[in-house]
């Protein structure tokens, strides 16, 4: 009994203090990954710094290009869906509609789209040294934070200019923040993946965010959509997070619940599927990268 | 206590470039099956062995034979197919220096980045920036973009990184083999230090010397199977009489690497001795050589020369035979006698050498008439200074008038 008693203690030792790894071959959600994230905390900052100030190093405007990115797209559609083709806008004045509607989506098609690139683009790395690899996708969607902040900054003085008041709404914006984050991560670390079996997924991510930013109501609102195509509408996971920061920082227009609530249930089957997929390919990444 | 544990490990590829995995799509085409079979490569097949803490392991086998994929599994950067391996500790793994470096990033910058990358803490990090900087002789530089620094700088700044890296299991990967000797004389300095401080080492190299050195037990792996397990002398031994076997001394001209069917003599038992009378394949330059063999004769030989010669990447360094040494030779069937070749001083320059031993039936024989096989070995000669180049070391003396 004691025998027993001394071996367990002996085997917890080596699992706790020694740190001991059983390889072997795995199955389903990588679970040890994830709680391995803690350890490699400094690794997931590092690559977040490096991937920023490679992305602006060498250019000549530097960081400004985080900034300018959505105020040219936003007057861009400001001309055209604005003062050309006279789409409304609930109420609110364009400018800002549409540039507080591109903040939360340049967060997730950005990160995206970076994402799906950061296991093949570090190929090199993953075939040497080990990390939990979901840090790769994990740093570059967590990225984009430090351009949202920018652009963030950028929406407060438009929402000065335009005389733009907040009211309690305000109080939710962190979790449509949190909600359009978690919406990357997850189509991020899916499409990390799928690019890694699939090569023919880099060329499809352009065609892929076009489509869905026009099928997003960011530069228009919701109220030309005849009543037939919202439904099609709500289960877009994007129209929820997008409306509904929208809705949190300007105080203004309509809440859809339901698109909401598509928005969280997608998001979290679509983290699911991604981890369950990712996990799958992992374990092949260093052989097939 | 045992830190490394393998068990039955195992890796298959698939020939078509992809690893076999069970998809929806595989689970149903059982009858697929078979034809994917035999398009399977075992890179590893049922290898076991066992690494004591402190214990430096050397791993040693032709190309091709699973050294960096077992690497690569216990580094967890490919999964086994089948088996299982315990590892007690952090791993540090070396299967190449400089990994993530980026050109655009400062000396400074890819310090930390590369230091992350291998498993450091920023706090690990910050505390031996200093010393890593001074191993690497980088201080000036270090502010500056890599982009901006010569390869010889890069290897230096990455090896110097690896250096410092504190962890209890040390994987290498022929990561000795780069930089200048000054270099890496320093990297196997810093080798020896980390062994002595308890940590398990595994290291994979082609080099015999470096390996016969540092190692205190070797595995020789050999088309993803152990070969052979046991001290590095004897396993190194095994080794290079397999290479020679499989004519896979790539340095000797190609003609030696032919088949003699019927050989008259058989030559077994080599020993190459050092100057202290113990068996080794590594020799310092101008240090003394021995090679001893035992001849059998297979049949009545009225004439024999044996032939003793040295060879460099294919370049005959030395040749010498017994008509010129002992004088003529011959042998009655079934007799038996011990070969003695002494050189008093290895003036050869550092590197490897192959020794190449054949008998011919007279002075003037062409090679397809060699009474016996042809042995290979490869031996390797060290020294402690800068000899220069070329192949042979004349011993001199400078002076300016």
């Amino acid at each position: 009994m004691s025998r027993k008693i001394l071996t367990i203690l002996r085997n917890l030792y080596h699992i706790v203090v020694k740190r001991e790894i059983i390889i072997k071959p795995s199955r389903g959600i990588n679970w040890r990954a994830l709680k391995e994230i803690k350890h490699y905390k400094d690794l997931l900052f590092f690559f977040i710094w490096k991937e920023f100030k490679v992305r602006y190093k060498q250019t000549l405007l530097g960081v400004a290009w985080a900034i300018l990115r959505p105020v040219i797209q936003m007057l861009i559609f400001t001309l055209i869906f604005h003062k050309f083709a006279k789409i409304p806008s609930e109420g609110i004045p364009y400018p800002v509609y549409a540039y507080c509607g591109l903040l939360p989506w340049q967060l997730f098609s950005l990160g995206l789209g970076r994402a799906s690139e950061s296991v093949v683009g570090n190929a090199s790395i993953i075939t040497k040294v080990y990390f939990p690899r979901i840090i790769l996708p994990l740093s570059y969607t967590l990225g984009g934070l430090i351009d949202f902040g920018l652009q963030f900054f950028v929406l407060i003085i438009l929402m000065l200019i335009f005389g733009i008041k907040i009211g309690l709404s305000i109080l939710f914006i962190p979790f449509f923040i949190i909600l359009a984050l978690l919406s990357s991560l997850s189509v991020g670390i899916l499409f990390s993946a799928l690019n890694v079996k699939f090569r023919d997924i880099r060329h499809l991510m352009p065609f892929l965010t076009q489509v869905w930013f026009f099928a997003t109501p960011i530069v228009y609102s919701h109220e030309i959509i005849p009543e037939k195509f919202r439904l099609i509408m709500r289960i877009n996971p994007m129209t929820g997070v997008v409306e509904g920061f929208r809705w949190s920082l300007l105080n203004k227009g309509s809440v859809d619940f339901q698109a909401i609530l598509f928005s969280v249930i997608i998001v979290s089957f679509l983290i699911f599927a991604g981890l369950l997929y990712f996990s799958k390919v992992e374990r092949e990444f260093a052989d097939i990268v | 206590m045992k830190t490394i544990i393998v068990e039955n490990l195992s890796k298959c590829y698939r020939k078509g470039g992809y690893n076999p995995y069970q998809s929806l799509r595989d689970a149903f085409s059982g009858i697929l099956r078979k034809r994917r079979e035999e398009g399977i490569i075992w890179a590893l097949k049922d290898v076991s062995f066992e690494v004591e803490e402190g214990e430096v392991l050397g791993i040693i086998g032709p190309n091709g034979a699973g050294k960096t994929t077992l690497l690569k599994i216990l580094s967890r950067i490919t999964e086994p197919t089948s088996g299982r391996a315990i590892v007690r500790g952090r791993v540090g793994s070396l299967l190449e220096v400089g990994v993530g470096f980026h050109p655009e990033l400062t000396g400074r910058e890819n310090i930390y980045l590369n230091g992350a990358i291998l498993g450091m803490k920023k706090s690990e990090i910050d505390r031996k920036f200093d010393e890593i900087v001074e191993f690497a002789e980088l201080s000036e530089f270090i502010d500056t973009p890599i982009k901006y620094y010569s390869s010889g700088m890069r290897v230096r700044l990455a090896f110097s990184i690896s250096a410092y890296l504190d962890t209890d299991v040390v994987l290498v990967d022929e990561v000795l083999a780069v930089g200048d000797i000054a270099f890496q004389q320093k990297c196997g300095k810093k080798l020896r230090e980390v062994s002595s401080a308890g940590k398990t080492i595994i290291m994979v190299s082609h080099n015999m010397r470096v390996v016969e050195a540092l190692t205190n037990k070797c595995i020789y792996l050999k088309d993803g199977k152990i070969e052979k397990e046991g001290s590095p002398l004897e396993v190194i031994k095994h080794y290079q009489k397999d290479m020679m076997e499989r004519g896979l001394t790539k340095d000797l001209p190609v003609r030696f690497q032919t088949e003699i069917s019927q050989p008259s003599l058989i030559c077994e038992d080599f020993k190459f001795l050092n100057e202290e009378s113990v068996e080794t394949m590594s020799f310092e330059t101008n240090a003394s050589f021995t090679l001893t063999f035992n001849i059998v004769a297979l049949r009545d030989i009225p004439n024999a020369v044996i032939c003793f010669r040295i060879y460099k990447e294919g370049i005959l360094v030395s040749g010498n035979n017994s008509e010129h040494t002992i004088g003529k030779l011959s042998f009655r069937k079934n007799e038996k006698r011990r070969v003695k070749i002494k050189i008093k001083s290895l003036s050869l320059i550092p590197g490897i050498y192959t020794v190449l031993i054949f008998v011919l039936p007279s002075y003037f024989a062409s090679l397809e008439d060699s009474l016996s096989r042809f042995y290979a070995f490869n031996i390797n000669v060290y020294g402690s200074k800068n000899y220069g180049g070329g192949y042979v070391y004349l011993e001199q003396s400078w002076e300016i008038i």
